[in-house]
């Protein structure tokens, strides 16, 4: 990329847009919004959405129990640990086993600040749902035109 | 109203096509008393789930209707058709196959015939 700083009269601009295009260049190397920030190998498959007033994060977490989990928060991140206690099977042959023993750890970052006393997880049929409530100032508002 | 329930069953069979049919995992351990089946359901309810064994032709099929809540900011799950189905041998006792779905486990149990099962033989002394 070439500068030209005689173009205009204000000579900083060119650094200035050197410079964002170097953040724009960084930017697409950091986690994005609510995606992965850590890759496990293959391991359960999440959801997440932004209801505008909280965060849903859902994981196909089959067999495992409020024990073999772990959830940490912080005002803008959450992270999920957890493993899967592998069946003991005592005097049984093996044909197939493709299940695994579904030890991971997902860390998801958040735009909006998340309010720490209004987390609810459930763990239902093998699927875990949080849903964490945004702070008041993360949330969107509805602002109402008022006609002259 | 028929033409209504026409178009119901229509909307029923789209849906279905719509699904992605994925093959869920699975564990098959086997003893002297018979099989045992594990897979990994997640989000899919009992009435959801349909097993049919058939000379010997296990097969499964479990269904799981999934809706967003919100804008998605990341989609590694939704609806889905799980379907499998395998083999066993003759010797297994079709009438005392027994299923149970726990935490989105199905873990099925499928004894083997008294005949076929081994049998410890006592060698008598004198």
């Amino acid at each position: 990329m070439m500068l030209r700083l005689h173009s205009n009269s204000d000579p900083w601009r060119e650094f200035r847009t050197l410079q964002h295009q170097m953040d724009e260049v960084f930017r697409g190397l950091l986690p994005e919004v609510g995606r992965r920030v850590t890759y496990p190998n293959n391991g359960p498959a999440f959801n997440v959405a932004d209801t505008g007033a909280s965060y849903v994060i859902e994981a196909e977490l089959p067999g495992l129990s409020e024990g073999d989990l772990a959830i940490e928060a912080t005002v803008n991140s959450l992270t999920i640990k957890g493993a899967r206690k592998p069946d003991a099977h005592e005097g049984y042959a093996v044909h197939r086993r493709e299940r695994g023993n579904l030890a991971f750890a997902r860390s998801f970052g958040f735009e909006g600040r998340l309010d720490l006393e209004n987390v609810k997880a459930t763990l239902n049929d093998g699927v875990l749902r949080l849903e964490v409530t945004k702070q008041p100032e993360a949330q969107p508002r509805q602002i109402s035109i008022k006609s002259a | 109203m028929a033409e209504n329930q026409a178009v119901q069953a229509k909307n029923q069979a789209t849906e279905l096509r719509e699904l992605p049919t994925v093959a869920c995992e699975v564990d098959i351990f086997e003893s002297g008393d018979g099989y045992l089946l594990r897979a990994d359901l997640p989000g899919v309810a009992r009435n959801d789930v349909d097993i049919q064994f058939e000379r010997g032709e296990l097969t499964l099929k479990a269904r799981r209707e999934y809706q967003v809540t919100g804008e998605p900011l990341a989609s590694e799950f939704g609806g889905v058709l799980y379907k499998r189905s395998f083999r066993f041998p003759e010797s297994v006792d079709a009438g005392q196959i027994h299923a149970e779905l726990k935490a989105g486990v199905l873990t099925l149990t499928l004894p083997k015939s008294p005949e076929v099962r081994p049998r410890k033989i006592a060698i008598q002394g004198r």
